[in-house]
This record gives C-alpha cells, structure tokens and sequence, in this order.
C-alpha cells in the first residue's frame, strides 16, 4: 500500500518539503509508517515523534483518513483501496501566560 | 453580512450579540447600532456567566472603535535606525505592497531555516493569538510566545493548577466556599479570569457567609471588600503560608486522611535520594499496606491501608511515606519564625491557620443532585502578585498543600480546577476532555492552554527554541528569557538566529521587564506588527498592519478559558462584527491565513488548526482547499455542537448554555488521579535539565529550586546591600484597563484620573513622613535593579505596606500616536525599574520576580503644571535620545 503522508510544524527544517510518499506492507499500522519515516529523515525526527519508545509525544497528532488516531497499531489502509492520506501535526512548544 | 432593521425613521438600529474582548474574560454583550454606528454596549443577560454586566472597559469599548489615533493604513519603515524614542519615518503603503513584502521575507525565512521565525501575540487580543500559533506551527517554528500584561503571568500558579486541579487555572467555588484565604488576587474584583462572572458570584457568596481574608502588601480590589486585610512584606507569602501548614499539621493535627491516602501521593514511600522508591519490574512507585505489612504497587488494588507515616524497608531502602516528609519538613517554620520574614504578627499566623482549617470541615459530606460528596468549604487562591517572585513555584506548592492536606480540592466549597472536566454539550458530547494519570497515578490535565501541560512530563532537550521552554520542560507557560535565545543563541548552543518577527496585538516593549533588553532584541529582526496602535513597540517596528478592533471583526470563542465560572453552566459565546471593518483596518486572523496563502503554506496551515480547533469530519479543513475565516469559524461550531448550530445560529442566538454536572465542577471524587503533596517530578526534571546543560555546556538555569517540598527562600530583593534602597517597589492591577493596551481610551482616562492613585505612586503614610515626602510630592524612584530613575507622584496612604511603593501597572507610555497615554502626569512603566535578567525569574516556572527595591527621594525642584499637564519626562532622562 502506499501512505500519502503530509508533515506539519516543527519537523520542516528535519524533513525540507512537507509532503511525501511511502510505500508500506498492505497490513502496516500506524507504527510502521512511522517507522520508516523516521528510517528516512533520522533519529532527530523520532525524538520530535516520541516520548518514549513506542510512545507518542504529547505534541504530535496523527489522522488517518481524516481520523484522528492514538494507537500506533491501528492499521493504515483499512477500507481504502491501498491509499491511506496520513497527516501528522507536531505542535511547537508555547511560550506564553 | 449583519442584520438590520428599520424603526423610528432609521435605516438602521439594531442590538446585536457578540462578546467583549476588551481582556480575556470575553464576557457577553450585545450592541446597539444606529445608522452604522455603535451607539451602546452592554453586558448580555442571555449569558449565564456575566449574566448581563460588564465592567467600565468593556462600557467604553465604542471609545477605542472610535479612536481618532487608530492606525488606520499600512506603514512601512524609512528609518533605518531603530530604537525607542527613534522615529521610524513611517510611509503609507497599500496592503498588497506590505503583503507581498512580507510574504516574500517569509518565503526566503522558510527556506533557510523556519525556526529564524518568532511570532508574538496579546492574550489581550486572544483570538489572533490562536491563529498566530497556528501559523507559527505550520510555518515550522517553536518560537512562539504569548504575552498577558508581559512576562507577568501566573506561571507557577498554572503549574500548579495543571498538577493538582488538571486546569490552566483555579477559582473559589462560589457557590459553597465559607471561608477564601486570598494571597493578593483581586478575584471577582476587576482583574482576574471571568471578571464580572465571578463579582456578582462572590458578592452573593459573601452575603451567604462567607469570610474572606486577603494577605496582600498592598489593600488592592480584593482587600478593600474583605473582611480583613493581612500586610505582608512583598515575596514572603510563602512562609506565612508554610508556618500554617506547620500549625495545621502538627499543633492542631487537622488533615483529611482519606483524601490523603486515595487522591494524593502522600502515602508514596520515598527513599534517602528524595525519589519515589519504586517496583523492581514495573517501575511503579511503591506504598506501605499497613493491613498487609508489606510494600506494594501504589495502584495496586489489594492495599488495605495506606500508611502516611512511619519507617519502613521497601526494596532494600528505608523509606517514608511523602506525608510524613512534609509534616517533618515544615515544623521548621514556627510562626515566629515566619513573623520575622513576613512581619506578620505569630499570633495572626496561628489564628489565620486555625479559622481556615476548622473551616474546611474535614469529614464532612454535602449531597449536590444526589451524589453524596466531600464538603470542604474552604478554598486559598493566589496568582500573580504572591507568587511573582524568584522562588515561584516553591510559594505556589506552599499556598497549594493549605487547601490539599485539607482535601479542600475541587469538591464542593474548595478551590476548584477552571473547566478541568467537560463532558460535553449533551446533544454531541463535545468538547469532552478530563483530567488523566500519568505513569505514576499523577494528575495530568486533558485540556490546556498550549501544547505542553506540565504532566506528563517532557524530557528536558537540548535548546531548539529561543524561550528555553524545551531545556526547562517544567515550563508551561511565559517565558522571559526569550530576548536571550534572540540575542545569543549560541552561547546555548541555538543553532540559528532570530530574524523575522511577527506581532499581534503585544506591546513587548512596555510589558517584559527592563524595556532596553526587548529593544536591543528587536532590532536585529525584521519586525511586523498587527496593532489597533502605534504603540511603543511600533518604534521597533519595520512595518505597522492595521488591525480590527473586535467590534470590527469575527472570532473563535474558545470554551475552556473564557467559561471559566467553576459552577453553574457552560456556554459559548458568539463573537461577530458590529460595523465593517473601518479606514484599511483588517482583521488579523484573516490576514494571517492571507499570508500563509502567499508563502505558500496554507494546507499546512489548515492541518494545524485541525488539531488546535478539535475538528471533525465532516468539518475538517482540507489543505487542498481554500476557506474564509468565516468557514473557518463556522467548522468549528459545527464541529462542537452539531450541524444545526453552525456560524448562523450564533449570530442570531448569541450565546449557547447548558448545564454544568456534578462530576464535571466537582470531578475529584469521579476521577481516578493522585495530586501530588511530595513533588518528586520536579527533582527527577531538575537532575535531566542538568544532564542536558552538561552535555551543552550551559552555565546558567540553575536548577536548586526543582525540590519536591517548599521551602521560603530570599529573593534578590530582600538580599539587596545597599541600605538606603529600603523600599520594596511593586505593581497592581487596575480594574479599568487591560494592560497597557486601554491607556488611549478616554473614558477610562477620566476614571483614572478620578482615582486617587491609580495615575500617582502610592506611599504608606508613616513611611512617607520619615522620609520628609507630603502627599502631592514628586519622587525619584530609583531602582536597584535596573538603575534607572523613574518619577512618579505621590499619594500618602495607610493601604500599603510600611516597606512598599505602589505603582499601577500598565501606565507610564511614551508613544506620541497615544496623546491621551502618554503624558507625564499619566502613571509610571514599571519595567523601566524590573530588571530582565537570570536572577529574577523563577528557573522551574519562568516566572519574572515581580518586586525590585528602590530608593525613593522627594525631587528637589518640583515640577510644575503646565496647560498640557506636568513639567516631567514621561520616559526616564537619558533613555530617549
Ligand atoms: S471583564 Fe473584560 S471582557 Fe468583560 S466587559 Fe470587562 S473588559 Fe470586557
């Protein structure tokens, strides 16, 4: 299957062009892209993506089809003929009061 | 377009609903608008939360629509020396030249590196801060920040908030409080969050009985409706508060134990290293089962009886429940130790602690729509002022465990957490959020302001960003330092410089401390700013966008600050225009999405406010799509509250309301979360901050204060040598102006000038007098801080402190586009005499130290009135060139 995927906020100066494709297992989860984005942009991507290993940052969000997603095993290409549209937000720190 | 009507001969007159955005309590109000003109505003009864009032500002708010020095066109820059008091030689542009420069600048920035982007912006103009951040986000950059009347926020109360009431903030409950201990908040007095909501709240709580009781230097808002006044010398709340606690806990041995063993961290065993001890596999801190005599999971659901006290050996340790720590750890503050600090007598101190913890009830139950629950009628509130200090987030846990050892905590009467709990409008169940445990049973809050609550906690990183907010993960609000990541982010090793700013609505010149810092930061930038003014921060400018004032422009009303009445209804409150935007005015929420649009950043933008609006399919924005802001607006509505009650239902209905449920305003007993009395993550984040600046080879945010109990420790100020600076200078708010951003408005001009000091500096009478100064006198006042000699007028008075000067805050402009502001007889800036720098913020919380000493001398040529006023230099001699 292939992962249409469009990265948001504080990993432009990692990753350059915000959009980009990757191609994936038919049953890949969530996990799995994210993964293989973080095997092509670098482990500095994996420390903006989470907090711990296998756990989310508090600051990324994940859709899946519009969906909004918290299981990193929830399966990508369910119900969508092989393309899943993914767009993952990583918000900035806020300084303010 | 905007509804009218034709009656008596008009073609126009119309009342139309919106809400104030004068300050952040958005309180709802609806219009009269004749012929096109704004003729009227008044509070709107249909809200259940300021219930048909509004304050002098939000009556005057025709008066800054009107404002005859309104920026009305696009400036540029023809100057190319910036600095305050210089003349930027401002030139009219159109819209498209200003935004196509801009946008270019931005495009050039993105490519380069996004994070040499910073974007600033008002909690005063609240809504273009939140597409402010939305762009700064999608643009890539972490250089984001947020400004109330500054650095002046209540950094460590919202700290505190998040881990002990999962809320961005905390009030009284009104409805069953009996007896509010208030450290220097003028709550439901005129300048704190839902200002006339919680006024009319507290004034009918206080006719019910309750007792209120304000420590505070100065007789404020607050103090002046009490039913008694407590002076405290400034920055010292904290051992008065702790000598309580030391009489609450061992002299008069009133605790909630209940609430101590199921909803605190008390019963956690902690080892000689200060940490919890924890399970050898799961990692869990450990309890003692005093049933079982054995130590187990703190979740573990076979403990029979948490010990609180006691010595035990857990995992090859001795260890001691939290709980005894604390009752150990305050005995060291006796009253008469806490006297000598605070110059509060000992005997007030015992007396004070006993009315409030026999107040609080322990063990008593109130049943509220059936569900029988802990009555606790007892609540301490504290923000700014008590807690604007050096040692913040040492003062803000001490004020805190007050009202936790009591189990005075967001059950009916207490202190409860602002909107910490929603479980949704009830025909959709949104928005639905509630406070969650981290991995060690802590309450971590499900809704805040920013992305970054304070649980669970972040790892402490490297600084990326130039208000230090990912190296302190404690943070989780304003930020100070910020000058110092622009200035030199490579001695903290920043890899990239600042040089793009964009501002809405924040006067960072006239609200972050010692102005120079700001300035000398700014001018390294190219620097646009959206503004209703030219204020003082224009002058830093290089170019000036003309902003809609909120009468003027449609907003996103966002539910979890501005409902923020602990009790009673939720509601969202329309907030549209009333006339079209006037002159070349635009909103900048709108020109914001323009300027994304022509940087080519849009979609990215769209996916950001996905998130920080909670929209949902069908309203998600797609990035591939172009939207108004009034879609925008209208996706959002929809998104909370069904198709039905889209953009259209608000205009015309105003406000939607429903009521608040138990388990929401009450939720402790609901929700499975522990607030912490022992600290322990602060000193797990201060050891991770000092492995990262070990490994960066940073010097400075010294992490001494990240302990897990509180303790009162000297501020700079108390610890200044030189004797004859022996005044404490501080700042209150003023109930009629936000900030510094209502200065220019005439009618609250008049107010000020009515009032007896709010324009003048205010002296204790005594003190006055030793020092040979009468009322009417004009003084030096010259601060040991910054060095900087300010003048101000004196009014003598027994409502301050015998060791303080008093200045309202948000006075004191210079800017010649704010004729009515900037006058010499207009107030004193305050920050000309506040030092930015290491030694006066908070390291665990960025909290800006709110008090300096100075030394105040009666002026020896005194100035003379003159037909426009007094004969003195609004800004300090030697500033201006
Ligand atoms: S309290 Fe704030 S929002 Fe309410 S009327 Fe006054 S200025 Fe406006």
């Amino acid at each position: 299957m292939e992962a249409r995927v469009r990265l948001t906020g504080m990993v432009r100066h990692l990753i350059g062009e915000g959009e980009c494709r990757a191609s994936l297992a038919d049953d890949a989860a969530v996990e799995d892209l994210l993964r293989a984005l973080v095997e092509r942009y670098g482990e500095k991507l994996g420390e903006r993506l989470f907090r711990a290993p296998g756990e989310l940052s508090g600051s990324v969000r994940i859709f899946v089809n519009n969906q909004a997603v918290t299981n990193l095993k929830q399966k990508l290409g369910a119900g969508n003929a092989g393309t899943a549209q993914i767009s993952i937000v990583v918000l900035s720190p806020v300084s303010g009061g | 377009m905007l509804e009218a009507s034709a009656t008596n001969g008009k073609t126009d007159d119309v009342w139309i609903p919106s809400a104030c955005r004068i300050c952040y309590s958005h309180c709802a109000i609806r219009v009269h608008r004749v012929d096109g003109v704004v003729v009227k505003i008044e509070g709107n009864p249909d809200s259940p939360a300021n219930k048909g009032r509004i304050c002098a500002r939000g009556l005057s708010g025709m008066m800054q629509l009107y404002d005859p020095k309104r920026l009305n066109v696009p400036l540029k820059r023809t100057n190319p020396n910036k600095g305050i008091g210089v003349d930027p030689g401002w030139v009219e542009i159109t819209w498209e030249e200003a935004l196509d420069t801009i946008a270019e600048r931005l495009k050039k920035t993105r490519a380069e590196d996004p994070r040499k982007l910073l974007c600033a912006a008002s909690v005063a103009v609240w809504d273009a801060m939140h597409v402010n951040l939305c762009f700064t986000t999608a643009f890539g950059s972490p250089n984001y920040f947020f400004t109330g009347a500054g650095t002046h926020c209540g950094n460590a109360e919202h700290l505190m908030s998040g881990v002990l009431h999962g809320a961005f903030t905390c009030q009284p409950d009104p409805d069953y409080c009996k007896y509010l201990l208030n450290f220097g908040v003028p709550v439901g007095c005129g300048a704190h969050y839902a200002n006339n909501a919680m006024a009319q709240r507290l004034a009918d709580a206080r006719v019910n009985g309750m007792r209120h009781v304000v420590i505070d230097p100065w007789m404020g808002m607050a103090a002046e409706k009490a039913d008694e006044w407590i002076p405290i010398r400034p920055g010292t709340d904290s051992a008065m508060a702790l000598a309580m606690l030391n009489v609450i806990l061992n002299d008069l041995g009133i605790y909630d134990v209940e609430h101590l063993k199921h909803h605190t961290n008390g019963p956690y065993l902690i080892g000689g290293d200060g940490h919890y001890v924890r399970h050898s596999k799961s990692g869990k801190p450990l309890v003692w089962d005093a049933a079982s005599g054995q130590a187990k999971e703190f979740d573990d659901a076979s403990v029979g009886d948490f010990a609180l006290e006691g010595t035990y050996s857990a995992n090859g340790v001795s260890a001691q429940p939290a709980f005894a720590l604390l009752k150990e750890h305050v005995q060291r503050y006796t009253p008469e130790i806490a006297s000598e600090i605070t110059t509060v007598p000992a005997a007030t101190i015992r007396r004070i602690a006993k009315e409030f913890a026999e107040a609080a009830r322990v063990g008593s139950t109130i049943v509220i729509d059936g569900k029988t629950l802990p009555y606790r009628p007892a609540s301490v509130v504290y923000f700014k002022g008590s807690q604007g200090h050096r040692h913040a987030t040492l003062s803000a846990m001490a004020f805190e465990l007050l009202g936790e050892v009591l189990g005075a905590a967001n059950v009916p009467g207490a202190t409860l957490g602002a909107n910490s709990r929603s479980l949704g409008f009830p025909e959709t169940g949104r928005p639905a959020y509630s406070p969650f445990a981290d991995r060690d049973g802590l309450c971590a809050p499900g809704a805040w302001v920013t992305p970054d609550p304070p649980l669970p906690l972040r790892q402490s990183r490297k600084p990326e960003a130039a208000h230090f907010q990912d190296l302190v993960s404690t943070v989780c609000v304003c930020s100070p330092l910020i000058p110092f990541g622009m200035l030199e982010p490579e001695k903290y090793g920043i890899p990239y410089k600042v040089d793009m700013v964009i501002q809405t609505g924040s006067n960072l010149v006239t609200t972050l401390a010692d102005p120079r810092v700001m300035e000398r930061a700014l001018r390294g930038a190219f620097v646009v700013n959206f503004n209703i003014f030219l204020d003082e921060s224009a002058e830093l400018a290089d170019i000036m966008l003309p902003d809609a004032s909120y009468l003027e422009r449609h907003d996103i009303y966002l539910e979890s600050m501005h409902s923020i009445v602990p009790t009673g209804w939720w509601h969202s409150t329309v907030a549209q225009p009333i006339v079209e935007p006037m002159y070349q005015r635009r909103p900048a929420q709108e020109m914001l999405l323009e300027l994304a649009r022509r940087a080519g950043m849009l979609g990215d933008m769209y996916s950001v406010m996905n998130v920080f609006y909670g929209l949902h399919e069908p309203y998600l924005l797609d990035p591939n799509e172009t939207y108004t802001w009034e879609e925008v607006i209208d996706r959002r509505y929809k998104s909370l509250f069904g198709p039905e009650r889209g953009l259209e239902w608000f205009k015309k209905h105003g406000v939607l309301s429903w009521p608040k449920k138990v388990e929401e305003t009450y939720w402790a007993p609901f929700v499975k979360v522990r607030a912490p009395i022992y600290f322990e993550f602060l000193q797990t984040a201060g050891e991770d901050i000092e492995r990262v600046k070990k490994e960066c080879g940073i010097q400075e945010f010294e992490t001494s204060d990240f302990q897990p109990l509180p303790d009162w420790k000297p501020c700079q100020s108390h610890v200044e040598p030189r004797k004859d600076f022996d005044l404490y200078c501080l700042y209150y708010r003023v109930p009629f102006h936000t900030f510094t951003s209502t200065y220019n408005n005439p009618w609250l001009d008049e107010i000020s000038r009515i009032d007896p000091y709010v324009y003048n500096v205010t002296m204790n009478t005594e003190t006055a007098r030793k020092k040979g100064i009468a009322d009417g006198d004009w003084i030096e006042i010259e601060s040991a801080g910054t060095g900087v000699t300010a003048k101000g007028r004196v009014r003598v008075s027994q409502c301050v402190h015998p060791e303080v000067i008093a200045v309202g805050s948000g006075g004191g402009h210079w800017s010649r586009h704010l004729p009515v502001a900037s006058q010499s007889e207009k107030g004193v800036c305050f920050e000309w005499l506040l030092p930015l720098n290491f030694d006066y913020v908070d390291t665990v919380s960025f909290n800006q130290d709110l008090c300096v000493k100075v030394k105040a001398t009666r002026m020896a040529e005194q100035p003379r009135k003159t037909g426009t006023g007094w004969t003195v230099a609004p800004v300090p001699p030697g500033l201006l060139p």
